[in-house]
């Protein structure tokens, strides 16, 4: 299921854009990146209680006319029975273009991202990153060539079961 | 005695090793790089963990420094209103992740209580019902629903009869947003598992990191205030010690204006140990005065109480007390008395002035079984379910609750320097 929300699409653009200066040496005249949406099925129904939706984004993902380290996002909301939303999961995957391994290019992208200087945490094996918006938590990780950002309510009672399930989402079987 | 005939071409070399790091990546290799990299790496591990502070408290500091000087309290002493501290806590503990560790808590060499974290659930029993009180959150204690579900019981009738109490919603949320430099010794489980945070936070203010060397000429600590054991040789074990920046000048005024004060960081010693995996596995830290330095702070301390006592009358007199107390604890406790009395004394009337207290103490922190799996599980016997908000450090807060005085706001927040740019609406 597909839901069109301005204030979400322009958190993918968040992310879309904190990803498009990330690193150093890009080349400022070449064509804009065509990004490619992630299915609307990349996420379970459900996820630590809460009805997952996938977000319309193509608008500000085909909108976009600078150059990208992102091949494909998507964005999906997590809601309760009455429809509250309490967050939502950005998933993007770089282009090969993307040093997404290393240190310095990951740092660039995390410092454009929430509004204070993230502190990393560990969850199991993998490493999140905090930081905060406007009455929100903000977790970033990195995975393998993807990036998440996830973005709970403030008042939101379970946003680390809500983290650790999606820490261990396995993506790559709906993606290959 | 032997000459190395290629020593100038030794020195080339490593002058090379060290600039083409630096080239490559721009990040200079230092002591302090190396320690803080070793930290990273620590922190990634499950461990398990002993932790124990000793500190000196606001009343004591107040009785050393007033019981010196014939019971006049030090310039500008009195209330200082601040938290109660616990001055001698031992935290043990098995931590799986940062969101999920299981810590027993021992004051002064007694079991109090008992904490399981796991996620957005927390559990607390009390091992020594008695101190329940010492633990109640008295800023939101009467607002907060104490109700279980057990009928007729309270959370504070639970935790009273040594019960476990279980909150899902309520793991502490002060370890995702607290300070690195915030007051310690309020809540020593918080302190315990973000040691790490406090260290890195005294290597930013110390003045140096040097890497310990029985040889140096300049050690960060003199051999005769040196408390902290060297490593065995040949264990690979290296150890890294802090040097302290030196005193302020008497009546400095710092970069932002204000007078540039002696505080915790001029008086620390902290060492912290490296295995030869490149991992932490101790720490330890003890704030003092000793040696050399109690002297030098002897001689700013003074300076500084004459420019205080100019304008005060009888001040004269009271400077004069003061100082006879000096020379008397020096005769009758020596140098090491005559240092934790200015140590207190300064504490004291930093608290009391606006400032902040030293912190005076000792800290030590083992960590084993670096890197094994650890699973943290809840108890489920004999649990009962409630809010623990009620107790300080744990529990949502009402505050932070669904409708609380924290309701969300209706316009999106701006994050990112690009201006039309916004996060989700959580208020929609």
């Amino acid at each position: 299921m597909t839901r069109g929300w301005p204030r979400l699409s322009a958190a993918a653009l968040v992310l879309v854009l904190a990803v498009l200066t990330a690193g150093c040496g890009g080349d400022d005249t070449a064509a804009p990146t065509k990004i490619e949406l992630l299915p609307n099925d990349l996420l379970p129904a459900s996820m630590a209680g809460l009805r997952v939706d996938a977000e319309d984004i193509e608008e500000t993902v085909k909108g976009g006319k600078r150059q990208s380290y992102l091949e494909s996002a998507g964005l999906y909301s997590f809601r309760t029975d009455d429809d509250l939303l309490q967050a939502t999961l950005q998933v993007s995957r770089f282009d090969e273009k993307a040093r997404f391994t290393d240190n310095d290019f990951r740092q660039s992208v995390l410092l454009q991202i929430g509004s204070t200087v993230p502190r990393s945490f560990r969850m199991s094996d993998q490493t999140v990153y905090l930081s905060t918006g406007r009455r929100q938590n903000v977790v970033i990780w990195f995975k393998g060539e993807y990036l998440f950002v996830l973005s709970t309510r403030e008042e939101f009672g379970r946003p680390r079961s809500l983290l650790r399930e999606a820490i261990d989402l396995e993506l790559e079987e709906k993606l290959t | 005695m032997r000459l190395r005939n290629h020593s100038g071409w030794r020195v080339v070399t490593l002058a090379v090793l060290l600039v083409a790091p630096v080239l490559a990546c721009g990040e200079p290799e230092t002591e302090r790089d190396r320690l803080l990299e070793a930290i990273s790496r620590t922190d990634r591990l499950a461990y398990n963990f002993v932790y124990e502070d000793t500190r000196e408290s606001m009343a004591d500091s107040l009785r050393n420094a007033a019981g010196a000087t014939g019971g006049a309290p030090p310039p500008g002493a009195g209330a200082t209103g601040a938290a109660q501290v616990f001055n001698e806590s031992i935290v043990q503990g098995v931590v799986e992740d940062d969101f999920r560790f299981k810590v027993q808590l021992s004051v002064e060499d007694r079991p109090t209580l008992e904490k399981v974290v796991s996620d957005d659930t927390v559990a607390v029993r009390f091992l020594d019902p008695s101190s329940v009180s010492r633990f109640v959150d008295r800023a939101v204690a009467d607002q907060v629903e104490t109700s279980t579900d057990r009928e007729g019981i309270s959370v504070p009738e639970a935790l009273q009869s040594g019960r476990w109490v279980i909150d899902t919603e309520g793991a502490p949320q002060q370890l995702l947003g607290l300070s690195a430099d915030r007051t310690q010794g309020v809540d020593p489980i918080l302190d315990a598992l973000t040691t790490f945070s406090h260290v890195r936070a005294a290597v930013d203010k110390a003045f140096s990191v040097e890497r310990f060397s029985k040889d140096s000429l300049d050690p960060a600590y003199r051999q005769s205030e040196d408390p902290f054991p060297a490593p065995d040789e040949d264990s690979g074990v290296l150890r890294y010690d802090l040097r302290r920046p030196p005193l302020p000048s008497p009546g400095a005024i710092g970069a932002s204006g204000q007078p540039d004060l002696p505080s915790t960081q001029h008086f620390r010693k902290m060492a912290i140990y490296v295995n030869d995996d490149g991992h932490v596995f101790q720490v330890l830290e003890r704030v003092e005065i000793t040696g050399s330095q109690v002297e030098e702070f002897r001689q700013y301390f003074n300076a500084f109480l004459e420019d205080v006592f100019g304008d005060v009358p009888q001040g004269a007199a009271q400077l004069e007390a003061i100082k006879d107390a000096q020379e008397k604890i020096l005769a009758e406790d020596g140098e090491e008395g005559l240092g934790a009395f200015l140590l207190s004394a300064w504490s004291v009337g930093s608290a009391t002035n606006g400032g902040d207290p030293l912190e005076v103490r000792t800290l030590r922190l083992d960590l084993q079984n670096l890197g094994d799996p650890n699973e943290v599980e809840l108890p489920t016997e004999d649990v009962v379910t409630g809010n623990l908000a009620v107790l300080v450090g744990t529990g949502r807060k009402p505050a932070q609750t669904e409708g609380g005085a924290a309701a969300p706001p209706s316009t999106p927040t701006t994050v990112d320097p690009t201006p039309e740019v916004t996060t989700p609406g959580f208020g929609e």
